[in-house]
């Protein structure tokens, strides 16, 4: 079989490359040339971090080329030169990675990161390409540090736009350079009215990178624009995160703590220690690398306007009755920076209550026609439905919206208003915060309570100002506090709050958490047969085939599936268990999945090639859960969940799995694993079969129910598969060999039911367990017959297990 | 077992010569049976943006809402996908 000898092939290459991986140790500080020709990588160097140490910056600074870099801990990247690597391998691998559209990258790495600076090693594995055509060369810096660097906010005062349909959208930066005198107001010293403006908003930047305690920069980007007004009534400024992003087996963001969940793209840099162009690969020196847009209205201080009420620009607080330009400022970007719950509380958008998904037409993220989601949002999984002394997660495992009217309910359950801005702060709603670091926080009033009554309440008002039943306030409901004078209630009476107040600690699992973490457990998952519920008759063998400390452990997956015209077919792919994601080698096909073509089947002499057929695959076992795809039917009951990304020719999809049979149901003698017969002398590999046991009965010594999925040349030297199933005692069992007749392609409606043909019979039997060999043997004996004529045969023929036995 | 170490010894020792005389950086993969090596991101606009508004009240004080609007970015973008 290709995969025994893959397998054994790779085990060579792997401890070979043991002895040379990342075999060279950088100095902190001290830079080493980096010379990369077009689509090469390297991967040979490491520093080990001291237990001092508060920070570590790995940077590369080149010309030329398009580097992008690569960094993680724990274990080596692909030992460099022993094994088939491209871009996306090391993505999969990396826990940080730069990746901008030039040769210039750079990764902070801190305690509070989520992958953390004091990783069980303190080793930090550095690797680097150039997948431009050009060749790049500059120099590779790592340098650690004591203390912990000091960020700030930085503010991007120049990018203009205009949008011919709406104004609103436009970007006019003139805002910033209006030359009106201007006298020097409460320590803003600017002359002008701009450079007063770029003051304040500069001074509101910094008090929040202070109150955060950032240590990374961020971009805002700063923006005049005629937002109207009348006599009564203006739009000071409008701010939201430019983008949302999540991370997923499509695009990983290893360094993000909850998968498959909206980030908002200020977060997502802060966590990946990069700028936003470093984590998502666009360009570095212009607006797209903003986090955040913020804009002014350049109408107010008209005497039209309000009055001709005009901002107050002043550092030292004003009189509490101005229009505070700090206080406003600070609190848009706040919900920049991720204040900003993405649950939908406009029923002109939608179902209240719906999670945010995606309609992938539109490219836009929506609640109806959603055809990719929906994905919970990091803000709003940090908030709780209260009702008395119980409370339930707003966000969450469940089914196609079942917990919509739930979060609805919640939406509305405050005090009731019967017109706009006559809330009155300060009272409960069912609708909180739970995140310990606010509740703990000394800035919550209610911290001394029992749980839930000291979790920070979110605005939450039954408004009846417009309708008979409760409605929401799209949607200052949810995105703001009610506790009374915090700077993001959703109505102030006077300014000057220039406290973030609970934001600042509410901010911290958004992304921006200061507190030093504990290395993440990853998912570890089980050798087993898995499935998805929804494609019942597919699945995959996933079994261990070794360990390896270094580099982690080798596992070998063979996809059962059918193809187009419903015949059962079978793929195969290598690789590593990745901080619990399966990353496949690259076979020389260039395919991480691939399928044989068997041009002889004599016992002892198989032979065959990897198809030309294109293949990928990659498992994530971490956080599926959270997953969109699971979360399509109901998967209670099971006990791993695993997320699978496959692509087979011009087909792709996304699958959620699980284990077939969980290890505390398998029997005693346990044989479950991967057999082959390509042992010596035998030398029969290029077939195998999975078994899987269950005791059949509770009673000591009760006979075993075998399940096996055989793996053979089928008709036309294309590979199939069958199963068979029966009770084992001991002695030899014989089953019959059924196939599927009634197959069915991958994107295809499953059939009610599947039907099995008998096509031929399996005989197993097993010599006496002998742990000291290792490997348990036996023999088989198979007919298998193909339609029309011919088949496959075996007679008596020594099997061993091929994979780990379990617990092993 | 003892067979399957031999392989593995015989192949380290051949690659362990591969890789002393190859320190320098590597060719990546080609990997021409897939159409790309990198992974694909969606990044799609925040769906409403957060407004501050101010309002003049009967008794002449000035006070502030914020709300959530529809974004226009995530509007342009829409048209623009729109075929």
């Amino acid at each position: 079989m290709r995969q025994i000898l893959s397998w054994v092939c790779c085990l060579a290459l792997a401890l070979c490359g043991s002895a040379a991986f990342a075999d060279t140790a950088l100095q902190s500080g001290v830079p080493v040339q980096l010379t990369l020709p077009s689509s090469y990588y390297l991967t040979n160097y490491y520093i080990d971090v001291g237990s001092a140490a508060q920070q570590l910056r790995v940077d590369v600074a080149a010309s030329g080329g398009d580097v992008d870099l690569f960094v993680r801990c724990g274990s080596p990247f692909p030992a460099q030169g022993a094994q088939a690597v491209d871009e996306e391998m090391l993505f999969r691998y990396a826990q940080y990675h730069s990746i901008s559209s030039t040769s210039n990258e750079s990764i902070l790495v801190l305690p509070s990161s989520h992958v953390p600076l004091f990783c069980p090693s303190g080793r930090w594995y550095i690797a680097a390409i150039n997948s431009s055509p050009s060749a790049a060369s500059g120099t590779l810096t790592a340098t650690t540090a004591n203390t912990l660097p000091t960020g700030s906010i930085a503010v991007d005062f120049t990018h203009a736009s205009t949008d011919p349909n709406d104004h609103t959208n436009d970007c006019d930066t003139d805002f910033w350079t209006d030359a009106t005198a201007a006298a020097p107001i409460g320590g803003n010293t600017g002359t002008t009215l701009g450079q007063q403006r770029k003051n304040a908003l500069t001074y509101a930047t910094q008090q929040l990178a202070q109150q955060l305690n950032l240590h990374t920069t961020i971009t805002v980007h700063a923006c005049g624009a005629h937002l109207d007004g009348d006599a009564n009534s203006a739009i000071l400024a409008h701010a939201a995160p430019i983008y949302y992003f999540f991370d997923s087996p499509e695009f990983p963001f290893n360094s993000v703590p909850q998968k498959y969940t909206w980030y908002p793209a200020a977060a997502i840099g802060n966590l990946n220690g990069t700028s936003l162009c470093g984590a998502i690969g666009t360009d570095c020196d212009d607006v797209s690398n903003a986090e955040i847009e913020i804009t002014f209205n350049e109408d107010v201080g008209q005497s039209t306007i309000i009055g001709g009420e005009n901002f107050y620009l002043g550092f030292a607080s004003g009189p509490a009755s101005s229009i505070d330009f700090i206080t406003v400022a600070m609190h848009e970007m706040t919900h920049g920076l991720g204040f900003f719950g993405l649950a939908n509380t406009d029923p002109a958008a939608g179902p209240i209550g719906a999670k945010a998904g995606i309609d992938t037409q539109a490219n836009a993220i929506a609640y109806t026609n959603v055809d990719d989601g929906p994905y919970d949002d990091i803000y709003d999984v940090n908030v709780a439905i209260v009702n008395g002394s119980t409370y339930t997660p707003f966000m969450g495992y469940e089914v196609n919206g079942s917990g919509d009217a739930a979060r609805a309910a919640a939406l509305v359950s405050g005090p009731t208003v019967t017109s706009a801005g006559t809330y009155t702060p300060g009272v409960y709603t069912g609708l909180r915060w739970f995140d310990p670091e606010a509740v703990a926080s000394s800035v919550n009033i209610h911290r001394a309570e029992a749980a839930p009554n000291d979790f920070p309440s979110l605005y939450a008002p039954c408004d009846k100002s417009m309708t008979a039943t409760c409605a929401t306030q799209p949607a200052s409901t949810l995105s703001h506090t009610v506790q009374a004078n915090d700077m993001m209630n959703a109505y102030y009476s006077r300014f000057n709050l220039r406290n973030m107040g609970l934001a600042a600690p509410m901010l911290g699992p958004v992304g921006w958490s200061t507190a030093a973490t504990a290395m993440p457990a990853f998912t570890q998952p089980i050798p087993s047969n898995w499935f998805d519920r929804t494609h019942g008759g597919h699945g995959f063998d996933f079994e261990l085939g070794y360990h390896d400390a270094t580099f982690g452990d080798v596992y070998f997956l063979v996809f059962y599936t059918y193809d187009s015209a419903g015949v059962p077919e079978w793929y195969e792919a290598i690789g590593r268990l990745i901080d619990g994601v399966f990353v496949p080698d690259i076979q020389s096909n260039g395919s991480t999945l691939y399928r044989l073509v068997y041009t002889n089947t004599v016992e002892g002499q198989v032979a065959f090639h990897a198809d030309s057929v294109a293949g990928s695959i990659v498992v994530d076992f971490n956080q599926s859960a959270n997953a969109p795809v699971c979360r399509n039917v109901d998967r209670n009951g099971a006990t791993q969940l695993g997320v699978m990304a496959w692509a087979i020719g011009s087909e792709s999809g996304t699958w959620c799995v699980e284990p077939l049979v969980p290890t505390s149901l398998h029997g005693q003698p346990d044989y479950t694993g991967h057999w082959y017969a390509g042992q010596p002398p035998t030398n029969d590999g290029g077939w195998g079969f999975e078994l899987l046991d269950v005791p059949n009965g509770t009673s000591a010594g009760s006979p075993l129910t075998l399940i096996a999925y055989v793996y053979y040349p089928g008709p036309n030297g294309q590979p199939t598969w069958a199963t068979a199933s029966g009770a084992y005692g001991s002695g030899t069992v014989t089953m019959d060999l059924l196939q599927v007749s009634n197959g069915f392609c991958r994107s295809c409606t499953p059939p009610a039911q599947l039907n099995g043909t008998k096509i031929g019979s399996m005989s197993l039997s097993f010599d006496p367990p002998n742990p000291g060999r290792g490997y348990t043997t036996g023999t088989a004996s198979i007919t298998a017959n193909y339609p029309g004529a011919g088949g496959f045969n075996r007679s008596n023929i020594p099997i061993s297990m091929l994979s780990v036995p379990t617990g092993q | 077992m003892y067979l399957r170490l031999l392989v593995s010894l015989v192949v380290l020792a051949a690659f362990d010569a591969h890789a002393a005389e190859n320190p320098a950086p590597q060719p990546l993969a080609d990997s021409p049976a897939r159409q790309t090596t990198k992974p694909t991101l969606r990044r799609l606009p925040a769906p409403t943006m957060s407004v501050m508004r101010v309002t003049r009240l009967p008794d002449g004080t000035l006070a502030t809402d914020c709300v959530q609007r529809p974004n226009p970015k995530a509007h342009a973008q829409k048209q623009g996908a729109q075929p």
